[in-house]
């Protein structure tokens, strides 16, 4: 049951970040709320599962955007680096189930972590992306300005939904 | 053997990785649309269909500005429509020239889908193979050119946008013959470039750039811009510009797909 309702937001982060964020851009970046996912997966799930689902998701938004395989590619990696990020921050031990939470990790810790996720999600994305077009200064904005709003959106779903998954 | 297996587990993440990682290169270096399946992008059945729901919705946004934008096109063509009655009233008899087939149809679609941002920019419109679409049609709206198809299903079209490096548009200046290619440098979404234009060609800041009909998917004249500066070339015997679009790609609601019924052969 609780797979189901996993799915279904997994779901609603996709079809939100496509029908709505994708469309509200600032200095070429926008909200990617589907990192919600990379942030949020439980621990304690395979890491094969992680990498293959991140690769799923990156790949259903690519037919979407016609970017096919750049989002399969910034996912698969994101997903890849979220647990060895995540150890950076918070020892493997004291957070061996369930999902990390502003809660859980506290509130510096929970920053360090999400930033570190973004900042590996952006480079894999637009790194990629820029292969096709070069221009530096516009792709570092772009950079700066997806991690930037994408860091307070989450932060702010993070807060208003923080009494829940305590 | 048993070390490569104990090798591989303990490496199970990051040989995942590894497999994904390059499956989703190779895509990537292979996004051409005309070269890949429908399936791949925007304008299949089942995202086709989705952005058509969502499009029910958001479609009426800017309706006021397209409406001014309609109004303005519309005085316009009426007045080129009586100078043009008017000239050719002079020359010939006009029921009989207006009688003369002329070899393009426009079929009136819905953009369902559009991005701007991304480096490489698609729309999807909700017209396909069943209304008559063909991959390598013109598209443009009201205002001026908006891309060519690129790939069709039964009720969608995948429409490759000006603003995408992967196409290249002829065009040239309205009142020469010498012709140009039309590019988007990927840096802003009002401008593109137009290269290659020999220098010997006389312009000034302000012209208008138009489609040279040389290819099929392009009647002669089609509005593409106007000159906003020339910029250095790559070459020494060739002019660019930076051409400053007229279509509005933020706020693209309806186009209109060009069928040429007498495609010359090539």
């Amino acid at each position: 049951m609780s797979f189901l309702i996993s799915l279904f937001w997994i779901v609603i982060c996709i079809v939100l970040q496509i029908l709505v964020f994708n469309h509200l851009s600032l200095a070429g970046g926008v909200v990617l709320l589907y990192v919600y996912v990379a942030v949020k997966m439980p621990v304690e799930i395979s890491r094969q599962i992680q990498i293959l689902l991140g690769f799923l998701i990156g790949l259903i938004l690519d037919i979407f955007c016609n970017t096919i395989g750049l989002h399969a590619f910034a996912m698969t990696t994101t997903m890849w680096m979220r647990l060895p990020l995540l150890h950076m921050f918070v020892l493997a031990e004291d957070i061996k189930t369930g999902a990390p939470t502003l809660h859980r990790l506290g509130i510096q810790n929970f920053y360090r972590f999400l930033l570190s996720v973004l900042i590996v999600h952006c480079l894999a994305l637009y790194l990629l992306e820029a292969f096709s077009l070069f221009s530096l200064s516009a792709l570092l904005l772009k950079i700066i300005s997806s991690i930037a709003m994408t860091f307070v959106f989450l932060i702010a779903i993070e807060m208003a939904t923080r009494r829940k998954s305590v | 053997m048993q070390n490569l297996l104990r090798f591989f587990t303990r490496n199970g993440p990051f040989f995942t990785w590894l497999v994904l990682a390059v499956l989703s290169l190779l895509l990537f270096v292979q996004r051409n649309p005309y070269q890949r399946s429908v399936w791949f992008g925007s304008a299949n059945r089942v995202s086709g269909e989705v952005y058509a729901w969502s499009n029910s919705v958001s479609g009426y946004f800017g309706l006021r500005a397209i409406n001014e934008d309609l109004l303005v096109r519309l005085g316009k063509l009426e007045e080129e429509n009586l100078l043009l009655r008017q000239q050719v009233r002079n020359h010939i008899d006009l029921d009989s020239a207006l009688l003369a087939p002329v070899p393009y149809r426009f079929v009136v679609a819905h953009v369902v889908q559009n991005s701007i941002i991304q480096a490489e920019n698609y729309l999807t419109i909700d017209k396909g193979t069943e209304d008559g679409i063909q991959v390598g049609m013109g598209v443009a709206d009201h205002n001026g050119i908006v891309g060519q198809v690129a790939k069709t299903s039964n009720h969608f079209s995948l429409v490759i946008s000006v603003l995408n490096p992967l196409l290249q548009t002829s065009s040239c200046l309205k009142n020469s013959e010498s012709i140009g290619s039309l590019v988007w440098d990927g840096a802003n979404p009002l401008y593109a470039r137009l290269n290659n234009v020999p220098r010997n060609v006389p312009f000034e800041i302000g012209d208008t750039v138009i489609t040279t009909g040389f290819s099929n998917a392009f009647p002669r004249g089609v509005p593409v811009g106007r000159i906003y500066e020339e910029v250095p070339a790559a070459d020494n015997n060739f002019l660019s510009f930076r051409v400053e679009l007229f279509t509005h790609f933020d706020r693209i609601n309806n186009v209109h797909v060009i069928t040429n019924t007498n495609p010359c052969p090539f």
